[in-house]
């Protein structure tokens, strides 16, 4: 294959049905969803989207014939992406994630704690090239943190993973310190993926309109948003000055908006350093060595893009890590992306950036 | 005073002579002031005896530098943390808040953007600059 093995660092796995969850679920939290006993049971997962894509959120070609939701069956993903995208390693990266949208902060972390322990099983125990994503609720950060340190041994557990903002602030604030100490502790990466702000009755993590996009299209387009205000909130608060080892993935926020609000945070940082004094860089030095951004979207169309200059002068080769963002309808294909981007920045982009990043070796292409 | 007091300067001094600027006392301590060097627009900053010689404008974007007010630069070993970083303080030009040191022109933060100096000199209570003004006798003698 032209561009040799990749590592694709966003890709959306799905279980069947609440049922597939529920023996994940502790005994006391499997007798509290039996709800009003006649069979039914509380959902084990918020109601997800309040922006409705009024073509589908899948791939057509992903949906399985029996009826199973896109992103359910390994052997259509294997059949679909790890084969003929030629998948070294897949970062799994969960589907059905609104769970901001529970109130009660102890059914949220029992909830993805239980998403978790069906992916070991299911997913990563069933293929090598599968890595985890440790999911994480925000409402209790304390949680979260035992959450992270519970499955960090397990080899193929390669970041965590944020997508809903439960509590308001961004997820820089101090008040998730228990987050970051876990990852400083673990070495894993924290993810935040975006458009998890849209889901249920999660916070809309932007600086603008507290009520939160009309249209499912101005909450797709503004999927950088979040991503924004939460590398903001990283940045500023000095996350990465008192957590040397915190590396943060940012994921399906797009890339061409980088080098814009790189400028725009270093010239900040220059006029307004008196105000956070414990920055010792400037911002896009720490971006360097402490963040990096999955590709989907690309927003390049070709490696004569004008687009890609600006990206060229703030280095982001070093930074873009591949994704497909499969199954989804937008997802990039790698060949695409390949001929999209400038020839010398496909190593790093497709496989390199991701293999050191999480520590993966990637096989030599044939 | 020492009639000897330099404030040795990086910029401009090739061809220069000493140039009367201003009384040493027309200057208000610890604050910058618009002074005219031959022709010159520049800005002084009086710090006790010394006195430092700087332009009148901005390099960043052209503001006033003369109206620029002097602070302390501020450090913290932690988020949230807030101590004074250094007693000597530095110009921070008032349209977008960049901060110089008078010392040495440069920023406080790492970059290639600094203030050219001109030395000065304290002679009899008087400021005096070495720069090439057009017109005297260095100016005429450079430009051949």
């Amino acid at each position: 294959m032209e561009h040799g093995p990749v590592i694709d660092c966003d890709v959306h796995h799905e279980f069947v049905s609440d049922e597939d969850l529920i023996p994940y679920l502790s005994s006391g939290w499997q007798e509290f969803i039996k709800g009003p006993g006649d069979g039914r049971h509380l959902p084990v997962l918020p109601p997800y989207g309040n922006y409705i894509n009024p073509h589908g959120y899948h791939r057509k070609e992903a949906k399985l014939d029996d009826g199973r939701p896109e992103g359910s069956s390994l052997e259509k993903m294997t059949e679909q992406l790890l084969e003929p995208y030629d998948v070294a390693h897949a970062v799994l990266t969960y589907n059905k994630v609104g769970f901001a949208g529970f109130r009660n902060p102890y059914y949220a972390a029992e909830t993805v704690r239980a998403y978790n322990d069906f992916t070991v099983d299911n997913w990563l125990a069933k293929d090598e090239r599968l890595k985890g994503s440790i999911l994480i609720a925000g409402h209790l950060p304390d949680l979260a943190a035992k959450e992270i340190r519970r499955l960090a041994d397990h080899p193929q557990m390669v970041q965590v993973v944020i997508y809903t903002n439960a509590l308001g602030p961004a997820f820089g604030n101090p008040i998730y310190a228990p987050i970051h100490e876990a990852a400083e502790e673990t070495g894993l990466p924290i993810a935040i993926h975006s458009l998890g702000d849209g889901a249920g009755n999660a916070v809309t993590s932007c600086v603008g309109s507290s009520h939160g996009p009309d249209f499912y299209i101005e909450y797709h387009a503004g999927g950088l948003q979040g991503i924004y205000t939460h590398l903001m909130s990283f940045i500023f608060h000095g996350v990465f000055e008192k957590y040397k080892n915190v590396r943060l993935v940012l994921t399906e926020g797009g890339t061409a908006w980088i080098p814009a609000a790189l400028r725009r945070f270093d010239e900040d940082y220059r006029a307004l350093r008196q105000e956070v004094p414990w920055l010792k860089r400037h911002p896009s030095e720490y971006v360097q060595d402490h963040v990096r951004f999955t590709t989907q979207p690309l927003d390049i169309e070709s490696p004569s893009d004008p687009l890609l200059e600006p990206m060229k002068a703030y280095a982001l080769e070093n930074v873009l890590m591949y994704s497909s963002d499969y199954p989804h309808w937008d997802a990039d294909p790698v060949a695409q992306v390949a001929r999209r981007l400038p020839k010398d920045w496909t190593d790093k982009v497709l496989r390199d950036n991701a293999a050191e990043l999480y520590g993966l070796e990637v096989p030599v292409a044939a | 005073m020492s009639a000897t007091m330099d404030n040795r300067a990086d910029a401009g001094a090739q061809n220069a002579e000493w140039v009367d600027v201003c009384g040493l006392d027309d200057l208000e301590e610890g604050s910058c002031s618009r002074v005219t060097v031959g022709t010159r627009q520049m800005t002084a900053l009086r710090l006790g005896d010394n006195v430092h010689l700087l332009p009148a404008t901005c390099p960043h974007r052209g503001a006033p530098l003369y109206e620029s007010k002097l602070i302390r630069t501020l450090t913290a070993d932690a988020p949230g943390g807030m101590e004074i970083e250094a007693e000597q303080p530095v110009l921070m030009c008032p349209w977008h808040r960049w901060q110089f040191d008078p010392e040495t022109g440069k920023t406080v933060f790492e970059s290639n953007i600094r203030l050219k100096r001109v030395e000065t000199r304290i002679d009899n209570g008087r400021v005096l600059a070495k720069a090439r003004v057009k017109g005297t006798a260095a100016a005429e003698a450079a430009e051949g």
